[in-house]
């Protein structure tokens, strides 16, 4: 059972850190930045601006984090 | 346009990563055994053709809609990801890829290793088949779906497939020519042009997928892609200064040469 366990957790982890990487702050933004661009459509409003707007502040914010763990 | 740019970012993309698989490979083949290094690299690369030939077809058969919704948002976050590390490395917060040193360090673990027990179609060293075998696959399962998920939603995994192989016959053919590692490539530059090319692509296909339409169509793709490199280099030159601020002098070796262009 315990093998099991950890193909599981091995399985995972290996898919998180492929498609995660270093900082789900990323991943995070892409995904609220594709809701936001779904939601201002609905409403009848062009969209196409949030994406890119949503990922710069997720970039500049994985950034910043990245840069105060350095100790600069 | 999409057709050049798709040919462009899976050829880079595959390069970089040949690059640090050939260190790999380059290593074990000259501490260990040769035929293995060769028999783990083959093979890794066959399993790379089969996920190429098996994910392709697949995704390919998704409607275009949910597949640029999908695939745009993965392009987005692997070209963000690409992205983040070639801005810390070029402003010096994250040292620079030094092929010379990793394959020092590969010469030493693989000499340090000792005899392995091996079977025989491995080629006789088993350490060394893994190692090659686990580099080439590892390396290249991101292009592999850079490959697939690109090709699909231009709707050219052969162009995508073509450019990756040429990308690894070049830098096979290189590392065979200079006999060592490939440290003269520049490959912050690479990672950082092919980070822009997915983040680009990614929030184009991304926020079609979602429903938007962009202004001028296929033609905005000629405005996003130089103002998210423009965006990328802004924020490397302000991390570089900002970090020139505290410590007085910036590190040369982490800033030299990789000024993006």
């Amino acid at each position: 059972m315990s093998s099991v366990a950890a193909a599981v957790r091995s399985f995972y982890a290996f898919w998180w850190d492929f498609i995660i990487g270093d900082d789900v702050t990323l991943a995070v933004g892409v995904v609220l930045g594709i809701a936001a661009v779904a939601a201002i459509h609905e409403a009848g409003v062009a969209s196409w601006w949030a994406l890119p707007v949503v990922w710069v502040v997720a970039l500049v914010w994985s950034l910043r984090r990245a840069t105060r763990r350095s100790g600069a | 346009v999409t057709g050049s740019v798709l040919f462009l970012a899976a050829f880079f993309a595959c390069a970089v990563e040949a690059v640090e698989a050939t260190t790999v490979v380059l290593a074990v083949g000259v501490t260990r055994s040769w035929r293995s290094a060769l028999r783990g690299t083959a093979v890794g690369v066959l399993v790379l053709a089969a996920v190429v030939a098996a994910l392709g077809p697949a995704i390919s058969s998704i409607p275009l809609g949910p597949l640029r919704l999908v695939v745009g948002g993965l392009l987005l976050v692997f070209g963000l990801g690409w992205l983040r590390k070639a801005i810390l490395r070029a402003s010096g917060y994250k040292a620079l890829h030094d092929e010379d040193l990793l394959y020092r360090k590969n010469l030493e673990a693989a000499r340090s290793a000792g005899a392995v027990p091996s079977r025989g179609w491995l080629g006789g060293d088993s350490y060394a088949f893994t190692l090659a075998f686990k580099a080439v696959l590892l390396e290249g399962l991101e292009v592999a779906f850079i490959v697939v998920t690109f090709g699909a939603n231009a709707r050219n995994i052969p162009l995508a497939g073509v450019a990756a192989a040429s990308a690894i016959v070049i830098i096979v053919a290189l590392a065979v020519i200079v006999k060592g590692p490939l440290s003269r490539v520049p490959e912050n530059s690479i990672k950082f042009a092919v980070g822009v090319l997915l983040a680009s692509f990614g929030t184009f296909w991304g926020a079609e997928g979602a429903g938007a339409h962009w202004p001028g169509s296929d033609a905005s793709l000629l405005v996003i892609i130089p103002l998210v490199a423009l965006a990328s280099c802004a924020l490397t030159l302000s991390l570089r200064s900002k970090r020139a601020v505290p410590s007085g002098i910036a590190e040369p070796s982490a800033a030299a040469g990789v000024v993006p262009s």
